[in-house]
């Protein structure tokens, strides 16, 4: 590149870095800053416009009740067990639905459940609903009729209706959720969030796995067939080792939604089972929230801010070696 | 070598295989004798994959019976044929080691270690691979790893053998190499194979008998040497041989082929306007124009190194014959082409089948 394009290449390169970092630095800076300093006119650089002090960092990891170290660990736990659940299900939800083809036709299928829905819907007697159940009977008699031949779930019919419940916005499941959690006496359980952050991601994950493990079955899995394995022991051996840098990536992905996710946790949990995100929002700005705020609280925040970033960062170091090793022709 | 292991048959029964409106196998009938060396031959398409598969059991037929030995396996799932299956690129477990990867049927039955670890040293001794145990499939060469796909397959002593072109991913000197290698472990083992190809070598060299498969259609069924000599039709007639038998177009009356004024006395006899005449190309001369049975002019000269292939044009067609390497006729000249009379096939040109 001719000299001129290149400086101005670079130095595009570097004002758009700064844009993008520059926030995350003032976040690492802010952590570090005593209580008056943050009131003060900007300081942007430690030991020229401030001395940097690490009361905040000393606050959010020692003080007693609020420990970062308790909500790191809850969000680490309930984050990489609920992505090792969901990816398993996922990737055998996956296999499931691309390799077992099913022959039973449609009507044969509908017809049954249809009759079982009907029955609260003429116990309710209510003429709306039962015009409309009744309309839809009538379709089904029609496609039994014209007798549809083909697999009851087709591959993307069923992947369809899994990316629609992601679609669902997830604020409509949280009371539903809260009851639940009361009833079962599982509120601010880990158990329960593990569960929940399963169940929401599911669909995600099998999204992402399905250009990776869907594709029909390959030779390996032939050869694995022909040579005497199970399905299961195909897909835990042969199938996952084969692919593991997508799954891998999928499970990142994964543990990132359920790391950075909010609204379950500040819902379902309150003290024991509590995760980063509602913790530092709600219980280290309470101060902030309220009129004449706290100084010390934009010190802690940003504390806690640089923890719950580390994944990320640390993902996206493995992502980079895992891709230059692609690059790279390692198969 | 396991000295008493019976020797299975496989039976296709009236096979059909249909993916989607696309006919595939069409009334497929085949009995493989116990212990035979069966070549499932033909081009693309032709189905013969289609039918190692249904054998295997990674396919279901759409209609039709598949039997081994006494069972019949048509609903039976691939792990309980009791078959062993050599694919054409070789389907190696990349994340395990060379001794992994032959030991896997054994570690899936649950064999004791010790029982398992000798049985894969023996295997791979059986394919000179003892020292590559170690090593895993992306650091081996091509022949390597079809070695170690067929100490896989011969680890569990099957019944039926099953090879899906296994030797088309090498190179031509490996090939005839590896050739006589699965020739001589076949008939040690004495295991029925059933071996796809679309490589008519490989079919002449290794099989038993050959099946020759167009269009899902079985051709014909026989040994090599009734193929080549004897085909049952013009596609088996001009698959085999190479190069290809020749074709004169012409029409058959009593006992004389009659073509572009010649008339050749026919080996078969009958009425027919539309026929063809086929002779191959070491069964034809190069003669002086009035010797010659048929009279044309030489079209080109190709000199392959010890004989030479003259083509020559006569009235529509076009005859190969195989000269002498030192014959001199340049293109353009008027030669006769003899033919050896006990060599003469002729077919039916609207059905394409022999009349005998």
């Amino acid at each position: 590149m001719r000299p001129l394009a290149q400086a101005v290449t670079y130095a595009l390169l570097v004002v758009w870095s700064m844009v993008c970092l520059l926030p995350v630095y003032w976040v690492a800076i802010t952590s570090i800053k005593g209580i008056e300093d943050i009131d003060r006119p900007p300081g942007y650089l430690p030991f020229v416009d401030f001395m940097p002090s690490l009361h905040a960092w000393r606050f959010i990891l020692f003080e007693h009740n609020e420990n970062l170290v308790s909500r790191f660990v809850n969000s680490a736990l309930i984050g990489s067990i609920a992505t090792t659940l969901t990816v398993v299900v996922s990737g055998m939800a996956v296999y499931g639905i691309t390799r077992f083809h099913s022959t039973m036709r449609w009507s044969s299928l509908v017809g049954p459940l249809f009759l079982l829905g009907l029955v609260p819907v003429v116990v309710s007697a209510s003429g709306a609903i039962s015009l409309a159940a009744l309309l839809a009977l009538a379709g089904f008699a029609v496609a039994f009729v014209l007798r549809r031949r083909g697999p009851v779930i087709s591959v993307s019919g069923a992947t369809s209706m899994m990316l629609a419940i992601r679609v669902l916005p997830p604020v409509v499941l949280v009371l539903p959720l809260y009851v639940l959690a009361q009833a079962t006496g599982m509120r601010d359980t880990l158990v329960f969030m593990i569960l929940v952050y399963t169940a929401i991601n599911i669909p995600v994950a099998t999204w992402l796995l399905l250009p990776v493990l869907g594709s029909e079955a390959t030779e390996q899995e032939e050869a694995a067939q022909l040579d005497g394995a199970s399905h299961l022991r195909i897909f835990f051996t042969i199938l996952l080792p084969m692919v593991r840098a997508s799954v891998v990536a999928t499970g990142m992905i994964v543990f990132l939604l359920c790391w950075n996710e909010y609204l379950f946790a500040a819902y379902l949990t309150a003290d024991s089972a509590l995760t980063l995100p509602p913790w530092a929002v709600g219980q280290l700005s309470m101060k902030e929230a309220q009129v004449g705020g706290g100084a010390e609280e934009w010190a802690h925040l940003s504390a806690a801010t640089i923890v719950m970033m580390l994944p990320a960062l640390v993902f996206a170091a493995f992502a980079l070696k895992a891709l230059s090793r692609t690059v790279s022709g390692r198969s | 070598m396991p000295a008493g292991s019976p020797k299975v048959p496989v039976k296709f029964d009236k096979v059909q295989k249909y993916f989607g409106p696309v006919k595939v196998l069409e009334q497929f009938d085949l009995d493989v004798a116990p212990g035979e060396f069966l070549v499932l031959l033909g081009a693309s398409g032709s189905g013969k994959t289609t039918a190692l598969r249904i054998l295997s059991g990674l396919e279901t037929a759409t209609a039709g019976r598949v039997v081994i030995g006494e069972r019949d396996v048509t609903n039976i799932l691939p792990k309980y044929r009791d078959v062993s299956m050599v694919f054409q690129s070789y389907a190696l477990y990349p994340h395990k080691t060379v001794a992994e990867n032959i030991g896997f049927p054994l570690k899936v039955r649950r064999v004791a270690k010790a029982e398992m670890d000798s049985a894969i040293r023996e295997a791979a001794a059986q394919v000179q691979l003892g020292e590559l145990l170690d090593r895993y499939p992306r650091e081996l060469s091509g022949g390597q790893r079809q070695r170690v796909a067929l100490a896989r397959a011969i680890i569990r002593r099957p019944s039926v053998f099953l090879m899906d072109e296994p030797l088309s991913n090498l190179d031509a000197k490996l090939r005839g190499y590896m050739r006589a290698e699965l020739k001589h472990m076949q008939q040690a083992f004495g295991i029925t194979t059933i071996y796809v190809t679309h490589d008519q070598i490989e079919a002449m060299t290794l099989a038993h008998r050959v099946a020759i498969l167009d269009k899902g259609v079985l051709q014909q069924l026989a040994t090599p040497a009734e193929i080549y000599n004897d085909p049952a039709n013009l596609f088996v007639a001009q698959f085999i041989g190479s190069p290809p038998m020749n074709i004169v177009r012409g029409s058959l009356e009593g006992r004389h082929f009659l073509t572009n004024g010649a008339r050749i006395d026919s080996p078969a006899g009958g009425q027919m306007d539309k026929a063809i005449l086929g002779v191959r190309p070491e069964d034809c001369a190069v003669v002086a124009p009035e010797d010659g049975v048929l009279k044309g002019v030489i079209y080109t000269t190709e000199l392959i190194g010890d004989h030479t292939l003259v083509t020559v044009e006569i009235g529509d067609d076009k005859l190969t014959v195989k000269a002498p390497k030192d014959i001199n006729g340049n293109q353009g000249d008027t030669v006769g082409v003899a033919l050896r009379r006990e060599h003469l096939y002729v077919f039916d040109a609207t059905t394409g089948q022999r009349i005998r």
